[in-house]
């Protein structure tokens, strides 16, 4: 799947380029302005042991199910038709700016003390908001049909803000620790998805399509009277996206 | 036969999946459970101290160094056997005895809400509690101490054994806890009393012939310093009284008088003790003064009656044995707090008579009629402030009750074990 849609991501920007090199074929370069509400999950929670102090480690389990949140995109740029012969196909291609804003994505799970799962006596839950900025194509393919298909993908950073970690005991006998701060990490995100879209006329476009998106790096920071190690760390966190895009060509 | 091996696989990891599931259920890393008879939900007087216990057990797999999280007005009692160290060391599965001084004086008027919490110790050099590993008793076993107002100390005379304890009065229920020895060498102490100030405690040896005086510490209200008081001619003195003022001290004597002595105000001690005669007296076995000074009663043991006199300084004349009904061989005499009725402990019938006091300026007794209480013995019943709980000796049982006493028309009722123990004896009981 990433490695097809890389290629497709590849293709795009390869076409980008020719376009730009042959505008002597194209139709001339149109402003356009994208806004692209939709719906997350996430992906990528991990089971993670930590030393918290010289003598304390604890385990967090990782709940798979997480719920669904909003996302939006803006995505402005240029678009430029252009006849990519190599493949046979007219395509039209748009290249230009990102910036796009989730949350927020709640993960959860439970603690076990000491790492022993006889003492599986918290469960977790905090919370990440994700903003980026990003260089970001598209690729439309034109047919005579009524839905045109497209790719797209980019490349840019991200900035994962993790917040909001309590425990909670699962029974009284038990006191939570103190929680793990907030912390917000500047991270390399890239996108790649894919959709149909249709022209309702020469300005406006509206899509459907789906968006697989790596958040990059999420940490929670320590806790206070932490000693060891940061909080909770996830190097990937994963995001998928159906997004509802308009498209207006200037 | 690769999908039969497949479906095998998909069982085995289902039901071991399950069993990890079941398995994997929640304990407290160290359990901290109220030892036996160990109460954890407190109405506190102000002035009372209590102790709580706990036993702590490390049920984790790691040998670990713990520290209660300091709570303020609590302090933890580190001596015994078996009790826990501040901080101490359990390995896996061992246990001790979390012992805790509630001190309600220091309590915070908001009172104390939970815990106590135990965690890991930080290190050897910082033996404060490390928040990243800790436990606490279940909800319905942590500590819930609320600070009432001051409380009163029941003062029992141990007759067999010539000592006087001392317990905590629980405001709310009546029963007596901490009981404890504060004050020995009395000589068959059977009244004993405050005077109005509740500056010193007199106990009327009855085989000693004496009476002894002790100073009250006002912060514990435990009795130091006590003395022979000084004062002389007693016969057999067996009843503690006082004027209004507290200048005079009034005791009756077996052998058919009423001593009346003059008390030094700084010292306690008697002096100028003279004694009142009457031809109603027989064998007088305790006697009681009204809260105005003006009457005394005093109860004779030989013809079952109660001796009404007036009470004028230091003579007491004018008796009438007429009044008041149901007696049998009245040992003991003791008035409610508001003087509306008077409470006889009757070692023959070995039951508890009330009478009314009536309230035409005679002071006579009337409508009197057995109630509630098991009296045994000697001595006399005492009552708390507010007049609610009244409390009954019984030698035979060397035990205190506690009854209901209704302030209308003064009957007991519910009598229960206080509690209390450590007792030898008991007869007379004040409170104060």
């Amino acid at each position: 799947m990433f490695r097809m849609m890389s290629i497709l991501f590849g293709a795009m920007l390869s076409s980008s380029v020719f376009a730009a090199a042959e505008s002597e074929m194209s139709s001339g370069n149109h402003f356009f302005i994208g806004l692209s509400p939709g719906i997350t999950w996430v992906t990528g929670n991990q089971a993670q042991t930590l030393n918290l102090q010289s003598d304390i480690a604890k385990t967090y389990t990782a709940d798979n199910n997480t719920p669904y949140f909003p996302n939006a995109e803006i995505f402005i740029g240029w678009q430029k038709a252009l006849a990519a012969h190599f493949i046979r196909q007219s395509l039209t291609s748009q290249l230009g700016l990102s910036v796009a804003v989730a949350g927020n994505a709640k993960l959860s799970g439970d603690i076990w003390e000491d790492g022993d799962p006889n003492f599986n006596n918290f469960s977790y839950n905090y919370k990440v908001t994700h903003t980026h900025v990003a260089l970001k194509g598209r690729l439309i393919g034109k047919s005579s049909f009524i839905l045109e298909p497209y790719v797209s993908g980019s490349i840019g950073v991200g900035f994962n803000r993790a917040y909001g970690f309590t425990s909670q005991p699962k029974i009284s006998g038990e006191v939570a620790a103190p929680p793990f701060g907030s912390n917000t990490t500047t991270t390399f995100v890239y996108t790649l998805g894919v959709g149909l879209q249709k022209s309702l006329n020469e300005n406006l476009q509206v899509a459907v399509g789906y968006e697989f998106a790596d958040w990059g790096k999420t940490q929670l920071s320590r806790a206070a009277g932490q000693t060891q190690n940061q909080g909770l760390t996830l190097n990937h966190l994963y995001a998928n996206q159906v997004q509802l895009s308009l498209f207006y060509i200037v | 036969m690769k999908q039969q091996k497949n479906s095998r696989l998909v069982f085995v990891t289902g039901m071991l999946l399950l069993g990890s599931t079941v398995l994997h259920a929640a304990q407290a890393k160290f359990s901290i459970v109220p030892t036996s008879g160990s109460i954890t939900s407190l109405l506190l007087p102000s002035n009372f101290t209590e102790t709580v216990s706990y036993q702590v057990t490390n049920q984790t797999k790691i040998t670990r160094t713990l520290t209660m999280v300091p709570i303020t007005g609590v302090t933890q009692i580190t001596t015994g056997a078996g009790v826990c160290a501040s901080p101490f060391t359990l390995s896996s599965q061992q246990s001790c005895t979390l012992t805790l001084s509630i001190n309600g004086s220091q309590i915070p008027s908001t009172g104390i809400m939970g815990g106590p919490i135990v965690c890991k110790t930080n290190s050897s050099s910082d033996p404060s509690p490390d928040s990243f590993l800790c436990s606490q008793p279940d909800i319905g076993n942590t500590l819930a101490v609320s600070v009432t107002t001051s409380g009163q100390h029941a003062y029992v005379a141990n007759q067999l054994n010539n000592t006087v304890s001392f317990c905590n009065v629980n405001p709310a229920t009546g029963f007596l806890t901490q009981c404890a020895v504060t004050a020995t060498g009395l000589i068959g102490v059977e009244g004993i009393g405050f005077n109005p100030a509740g500056t010193f405690f007199y106990g009327a040896n009855i085989i000693g012939n004496t009476i002894t005086v002790c100073q009250v510490n006002s912060a514990t209200g435990a009795l130091i310093g006590c003395v022979d008081s000084g004062g002389t001619g007693f016969g057999q003195p067996d009843g503690v009284g006082f004027s209004p003022n507290g200048s005079i001290f009034y005791t009756s004597n077996v052998l058919n008088s009423v001593s009346a002595c003059l008390v030094n105000p700084t010292t306690g001690l008697l002096s100028s003790c003279v004694n009142n005669a009457s031809p109603t007296f027989s064998a007088p076995s305790d006697m009681a003064v009204n809260s105005a000074g003006t009457f005394a009663y005093v109860t004779n043991r030989a013809a079952s009656t109660v001796s009404v006199c007036n009470v004028s300084g230091q003579t007491v004349n004018s008796c009438n044995d007429l009044s008041g009904s149901n007696f049998n061989a009245p040992e003991g005499i003791t008035l409610s707090p508001d003087n509306l009725h008077a409470y006889i402990a009757n070692a023959g019938s070995k039951n508890v008579t009330v009478c009314n006091i009536l309230q035409d300026g005679t002071g006579l007794l009337a409508n009197c009629s057995i109630t509630n209480g098991a009296f045994v013995g000697t001595g006399n019943l005492g009552f708390n402030t507010l007049g609610t709980f009244a409390y009954v000796p019984n030698q035979l049982l060397s035990a205190v009750f506690v009854c209901n006493a209704a302030l209308a028309d003064g009957t007991l009722s519910s009598c229960v074990p206080s509690l209390g123990a450590g007792f030898s004896g008991p007869a007379g009981v004040v409170l104060h």
